[in-house]
């Protein structure tokens, strides 16, 4: 095991820049918490310690996750029915500025009077706590006119900052040690540790998918690695040298500027970048791999990873029958093997899960969209390749190629080409 | 939409006072004011949470939902009850004189060491634009970074020969327990060799 890292429940080395600090100094007053942080910086994280330090139990914890309303009406009774059992529970509301403005001035004024609407006589909610998580600051928000003000205000009393790892770069190998330990103990094996090229390499990484980013790579790693033996940058699919950013010593000096933007690419962006390296890398080999096909299929794994394995809510998700996904699982689970011996494809696996999971319930379904950012970068390579050789690519049949093209708008000429 | 400023450039030796010639005319000033005064001023996004943070701080109301309006409104009943639900619930700012006053009442239950314009502006603006008030109670509880910090203003004093009578114990330690974060010191065996002259600058900006 290695050496550093501590028990298994929550962190221990990193405080997070204040940001347990100031959950467990606002769990001490009724004020409704707003936890700002990009994707997988561990916003979850800091509302359970909110809520254990409010001294409630795990089991009053109720995670309302906004991206799963399909309209309003969803939205209110969903939360109109929570706001019901709520007494004594803490609300964590996932990304309610997906929610239709309407919904989000109804829930505002629940929570600024702490009544229910449309009740005679007035009648105040239960006694209850309020946090919700936003992927960006609540000001930024309202002016992308994604955030209602009203929602926003209500949150704004102090909101708690969860720095993205780039911004920590000091606690990655904490992080990292710590998640190791975390997926040993689940699995039941032994390693003994990053060899000291991959605690380069970890200290190199920008972490754009934050920690869920490192455990995706340590479990990706740990299923790759006998017991027994150490985790190198190959395990971790981590490049040295090449994206070093060293932070310096005096760089938290100098970070006053933390409220800053910066650029971190989405979850959708790097999984864009990742497929047109892989399907580059597939031209430049003249390895013509179904890569359409197995984007479709970890797009379906990752549904169903979001829903814990419940095929009914994921089939909702993907917008298909559910009858599909039982069809389509078998030869899923066959493509696996050619899937996993991919080098090239083990990015774009673990962002597809990620871009799953920040999805909403609106928009395309997530097949056709994953399809069509693909499509998108083989006609950006037409140049470098024939028809045959992009419906290859995509995983289907020239026509079949051809008809896809017409149905994203390309010209005809586009689909005769090549 | 504001109109761009006659000589808006910065001046040229680099000053904060721009050359006479370059100052704006008092006409361009009154029409770039009447331009700007045609935008409304939206109100202070959380101002109502963060004046229920301060109540809930001190405790001397009722919560929410036991009827926290009543309670402020027993504070003055010579208010209306409809002004202080917008003050409570819509972010409407009292009048200037009756928010000064309601702060010091509040934060005098806070104790002496809370500010009261501080908490003033805190409320109006928020954080980042006002550091928070609380942030200096946010590390009070953690004994164990509290005994880093001790051992690490120790090792500067004796290192750097610092007297008692050079600083303000209280200051310099809550600026080591910040500092601490920042670099993500949570252990003594962070703490490096290589840290000691900017904790001293940092911690003892004049003795360095």
């Amino acid at each position: 095991m290695p050496a550093r890292g501590d028990n298994l429940d929550g962190y221990v080395l990193d405080n997070m820049e204040g940001a347990v600090d100031q959950a467990a100094f606002l769990a001490r007053t009724d004020t409704p918490v707003a936890i700002v942080g990009a994707r997988g910086t561990g916003k979850m994280y800091i509302a359970r310690i909110f809520h254990s330090r409010a001294g409630c139990g795990p089991d009053t914890l109720v995670a309302i996750d906004c991206r799963e309303f399909r309209n309003r009406d969803d939205a209110n009774r969903r939360i109109r029915h929570a706001l019901e059992m709520g007494a004594g529970k803490t609300l964590v509301f996932k990304s309610p500025q997906l929610m239709s403005a309407e919904a989000q001035l109804r829930l505002a004024r629940q929570i600024a009077t702490r009544q229910f609407v449309d009740l005679e006589p007035p009648t105040y909610l239960p006694p209850m706590r309020f946090v919700a998580l936003f992927p960006d600051t609540l000001a930024r928000l309202v002016a992308a006119g994604e955030l209602q003000p009203r929602l926003a205000s209500v949150f704004a009393a102090y909101p708690i900052r969860v720095p993205p790892m780039r911004h920590r770069q000091q606690a990655i190998l904490r992080w990292a040690h710590k998640i190791l330990d975390q997926e040993c103990a689940l699995r039941n094996v032994v390693v003994k540790g990053f060899t000291p090229e991959a605690e380069q390499a970890l200290r190199e990484h920008p972490w754009h998918g934050n920690i869920s980013e490192i455990r995706q790579r340590v479990v990706h790693a740990l299923e790759r690695r006998p017991a027994g033996a150490w985790l190198t940058p190959v395990e971790l699919q981590l490049a040295l040298g090449s994206r070093a950013r060293s932070a310096g010593l005096l760089s938290p000096l100098r970070r006053g500027d933390s409220e800053a933007p910066g650029y971190a690419p989405s979850a959708l962006e790097e999984l864009r970048q990742a497929l047109a390296d892989s399907l580059q890398h597939c031209i430049d080999g003249r390895q013509l791999l179904p890569l359409g096909g197995w984007l479709q299929d970890e797009v379906v794994l990752a549904a169903l990873a979001r829903y814990a394995g419940d095929a009914r809510p994921a089939a909702r998700f993907l917008q298909v029958p559910r009858r599909n996904l039982a069809r389509w699982l078998p030869g899923i689970e066959q493509r696996r093997a050619a899937r996993g011996a991919c080098s090239e494809w083990v990015e774009p696996a673990r962002l597809v899960t990620d871009w799953v999971r920040g999805l909403g319930q609106s928009g395309g379904g997530p097949l056709a969209q994953a399809e069509t950012l693909l499509l998108e970068l083989l006609e950006a390579r037409r140049e470098q390749t024939t028809v045959a050789q992009r419906a290859q690519l995509l995983g289907v049949s020239r026509p079949t190629y051809a008809r896809r093209l017409l149905a994203l708008g390309a010209l005809p000429e586009a689909a005769a080409s090549g | 939409m504001a109109r761009k400023r006659r000589g808006a450039a910065p001046p040229a030796d680099g000053g904060l006072v721009p050359a006479a010639n370059d100052r704006p005319t008092p006409a361009a000033l009154a029409a770039d004011y009447a331009a700007l005064a045609e935008t409304p001023v939206p109100p202070p996004l959380g101002f109502s949470a963060r004046l229920n943070l301060l109540l809930d701080l001190t405790a001397v109301v009722p919560t929410r939902i036991e009827g926290r309006v009543l309670g402020v409104l027993a504070i003055n009943p010579g208010w209306k009850e409809l002004d202080v639900r917008r003050w409570l619930q819509q972010d409407q700012l009292p009048p200037r004189d009756v928010l000064r006053h309601l702060v010091t009442l509040l934060v005098a239950q806070l104790g002496s060491e809370h500010d009261v314009l501080r908490w003033e502006a805190f409320l109006i603006y928020g954080a980042p634009t006002i550091t928070s008030p609380v942030e200096h109670l946010l590390y009070r509880e953690d004994r164990g970074r509290r005994d880093i910090a001790s051992r690490i203003f120790a090792l500067l004093t004796e290192q750097y020969a610092i007297p008692p009578s050079s600083y303000d114990a209280d200051l310099v330690f809550q600026r080591c327990l910040k500092l601490m974060q920042q670099f993500n010191i949570y252990e003594w065996e962070d703490f490096q060799a290589g840290h000691m002259e900017p904790f001293r600058s940092v911690l003892f900006p004049e003795t360095s």
